[in-house]
């Protein structure tokens, strides 16, 4: 007995010791003169297409695609605005910008030792992102990609398109190695010619990028970037506050005073993008009455939604459009008044009130809508929470039973987009089912209107119009956070969480 | 008992294939398919579309359910609609954090718990047994998920023993380990204590004390083999559900285990690695509760007999 006891458990400890032993090391920070050679940075999501980032569907691949790869143009991180060249070094509107050449970088290398020409480029946009990437929605303006010579490429174009350059920018839009991908099929899409190249992923633990020394740019000062996943907030925050992780993406609201209390690290805030609205169905009753929607509006108490789902570290709006995005002009809105909303809900043929559901995927959503639920109550809306799985929701948007819902919309494109991806009938995210002649032909009439005095203008007059419709009733747009080292530099922080962290670095 | 571990070896077939019936049809259940996870928002209905038609989602359940099981005869588990990776290799590189937790989990419950469990028996009515029970009774009751972030807090923030999370050597091992092996021990201490109890009234042991057998002998020897069984009942369970892994341990301390993998394929409607690794895990806990009734063969002769006899 005794025997099979010590047995057992030698056995046992065994086991361990060779698993443990099997198991990557994932912490490695050796230092050199100057600066630490890997930074380790703390991420809350598995980033699943990292190895095939123009199929991107999440912040996190962006993020770190931004580091591997590289965009014929991009956005200058001073205004958020100015469109700067990349892999483009030059280019010519023509046609009145139906049609748009890029004079192509000569210098520029794949992390597979390949040169890159028109023919990546073209590849790229015509077998990649047009055809199944993320980026394609917003690119329906392009007609075709044309390879003129070695380094030099057009795209025609149905009619002139202000938000082009903006989605060319965008981490989906990115610029992959046609050899790369022909022998290697989809990951061979993880050849980038960015300043890192993607050494090992491994899913659920870790991504590491090791500097590419070839980058045609600006070396980094850092060796080596460690994305080390932490799906939980508090952990992921006590990582770096023991100093195992360098940056913690999106700490939880609730962990900002350790942060903010600690000499050793900063709290980075930025203002937001993502928009939380309620969406209506605009399509069933009662929500195809304007007033209806308008009476919500109005009855909703945004600083208690706010306060109750993000601690108070958001932004009230009233406008559809995110004030952080360019071209932003504020509108009036509907502001907290149960009296006028009384009063708009009478004019409707509902003045009794009715019974609905709003449709929820998140914690903060179903918490803002537990508040609304009580607003509601006093012009007799009867509204029931539900909280649906994410993939269930996606999946749900034509049910019959669909009603109201409380999501969140994070423009990652040209101003423009705030109105094509939400709101005009071909939209692909529009939750409110919106079919309005007026919004489609302003949003096409914008999108190529050269004169940015002009477009801004027309943004907002389109910003008035859906704000006044009540097509959505804006509620806020929280904070972005990070939580750092202190000594961390070189980092850019972003509205829509994509942050740039090619060129984070800490000095020795 | 070689015939019965074959008998039982081929009763895996059946439960294999209703596993992967259920999954199927469970998850054909759900609104949403991969398509929807994998193209996103931006999709059009005809990109949807063709991606269901390119990947067969679009065909009755059954014919993608006897395709899946055709490839599977073949040692084919298929590819992940998310990732596009192998699913058998996938889960290959998550199991061993997924054992290396459960077992480690596991040993430190049982060489707590089992002496705890024998010491509140022995001390039956007395303030040990009373503050035992009690301590037991909280790691029953205790959430792991909160269990987790105090002993990060304690021992990786405070004290800078051990990392936050993460898989590495054996010092990331330590605090999931031990955030286990509460809840484990809590439940094995308490069914030790209750087998004890019910065998120390036996008869036999009486007669194993009036002849002279010391107290210690006869509670280890004769007491606790004869209690032996329910406990390795409960152990057999626990194990297997800790290779079905830890969900909410695996979350806190950023482990990277089978849990973690079938969650996130749940939530994304992968269908091909939620199936893949349920199959693997079941084959793993069969196999497990296998390995169980062959202990008892060994703790309790009767059982072998009984064994032989059916032979």
């Amino acid at each position: 007995m005794k025997k099979g006891v010590f047995l057992f458990v030698f056995f046992v400890v065994l086991i361990n010791l060779a698993f443990a032993g099997g198991v990557k090391e994932t912490v490695a920070t050796p230092t050199s003169v100057g600066y630490q050679n890997v930074l380790k940075v703390g991420i809350n999501m598995e980033p699943i297409t990292i190895c095939t980032p123009t199929k991107g569907t999440n912040v996190m691949c962006h993020m770190m695609s931004f580091s591997t790869h590289n965009t014929l143009v991009t956005i200058s991180n001073e205004d958020n605005a100015t469109i700067k060249p990349c892999l483009a070094e030059s280019w010519d509107i023509l046609d009145g910008g139906k049609t748009i050449v890029f004079h192509l970088r000569k210098d520029v290398k794949f992390h597979n030792g390949e040169t890159m020409t028109s023919e990546d480029v073209v590849y790229s946009f015509k077998e990649r992102i047009l055809k199944g990437g993320t980026s394609r929605a917003l690119l329906s303006s392009v007609v075709d990609v044309v390879a003129d010579d070695d380094y030099t490429i057009h795209f025609e174009l149905s009619g002139a398109d202000q938000d082009l350059f903006y989605t060319l920018s965008a981490a989906p839009s990115c610029i992959i190695s046609k050899k790369a991908v022909e022998t290697e099929g989809d990951e061979g899409e993880c050849y980038g010619t960015g300043a890192f190249k993607i050494e090992e992923y491994v899913q659920g633990e870790f991504v590491r990028m090791v500097r590419f020394d070839d980058y045609f740019g600006e070396k980094p000062k850092t060796e080596e970037i460690d994305w080390i996943i932490y799906l939980e907030d508090s952990a992921r925050e006590l990582a770096l506050e023991t100093g195992e992780i360098d940056i913690c993406y999106s700490p939880a609201n609730s962990d900002l005073p350790f942060i903010e209390k600690n000499p050793d690290l900063k709290l980075i805030s930025v203002k937001g993008l993502n928009v939380y609205y309620i969406g209506f169905n605009t399509k069933v009753a009662p929500f195809d009455d304007e007033y209806v929607r308008q009476a919500i509006a109005s009855c909703v108490n945004k600083e208690d939604a706010i306060t109750v789902a993000f601690d108070g570290l958001a932004d009230a709006v009233d406008n559809v459009m995110a004030p952080a995005v360019p071209m932003y002009t504020h509108v009036d809105g509907y502001t907290y008044n149960p009296t006028a909303a009384k009063e708009l809900l009478s004019k409707s043929g509902y003045p009794g009130g009715f019974k609905s559901t709003i449709w929820v995927d998140r914690a903060d959503e179903e918490q803002m809508a537990l508040v609304f639920k009580e607003n509601l109550a006093q012009i007799g809306i009867d509204l029931t929470v539900v909280r649906l799985e994410a993939t269930t929701l996606k999946a749900s948007w034509n049910n019959a039973d669909y009603q109201m819902c409380l999501q969140k919309f994070g423009n990652t494109g040209g101003p423009g987009t705030s109105f094509s991806y939400v709101f005009t009938s071909k939209a692909p995210a529009n939750r409110s089912k919106v079919s309005d002649s007026n919004v489609d032909l302003q949003t096409a009439a914008a999108a190529v209107e050269t004169d940015q005095v002009k477009r801004q203008a027309m943004y907002r007059d389109l910003n008035e119009y859906i704000t006044k419709k009540a097509y959505w009733a804006p509620i806020c747009v929280p904070q972005i956070f990070v939580g750092i080292k202190a000594s961390v530099k070189g980092a850019v922080y972003k509205g829509n969480g994509s942050h740039i962290l090619t060129y984070a670095y800490i000095e020795n | 008992m070689y015939r019965y571990f074959l008998k039982r070896l081929f009763w895996l077939i059946p439960v294999m294939l209703g596993v992967s019936i259920f999954i199927f049809i469970i998850m054909d259940f759900f609104p949403g398919d991969a398509a929807d996870t994998v193209l996103g928002e931006a999709a059009s209905q005809e990109q949807l579309e063709e991606y269901r038609e390119a990947h067969g989602l679009n065909d009755p359940v059954m014919v993608r359910y006897v395709r899946y099981m055709a490839n599977l005869l073949k040692g084919d588990m298929g590819i992940s609609y998310v990732t596009g990776r192998d699913v058998f290799k996938t889960y290959m590189q998550r199991l061993p954090n997924t054992l290396l937790l459960a077992f480690s989990g596991m040993t430190l419950a049982i060489l707590f718990s089992i002496p705890i469990g024998i010491i509140t028996a022995l001390k039956r009515g007395t303030v040990l047994d009373g503050t035992l029970m009690i301590i037991s009774l909280l790691g029953l009751s205790m959430p792991l998920f909160w269990l987790g972030l105090l002993l990060i807090i304690g021992f990786s923030l405070n004290l800078g023993w051990f990392p936050t999370g993460g898989s590495g050597d054996l010092k990331h091992l330590v605090l999931p380990a031990v955030t286990l092996a509460v809840a484990k021990m809590a439940m094995l201490a308490r069914t030790t204590r209750s087998s004890m109890l019910e065998v120390l009234n036996e008869d036999y042991i009486r007669t194993a004390r009036a002849k002279g057998v010391s107290k210690r002998k006869a509670t280890l020897k004769h007491a606790l083999r004869n209690a032996l069984i329910p406990i390795i009942t409960v152990i057999g369970i626990e194990l297997g559900s800790s290779l079905g892994g830890s969900v909410l341990c695996e979350t806190v301390f950023s482990w990277p285990g089978v849990g973690r993998l079938i969650m996130d394929s749940i939530s994304k409607r992968d269908i091909p690695m939620v199936t893949g690794s349920l199959i693997l895990t079941t084959m793993l806990v069969a196999f497990l509760l296998l390995v169980v009734d062959i202990i008892y063969a060994f703790v309790d002769p009767r059982i072998k007999a009984q064994y032989q006899r059916k032979k």
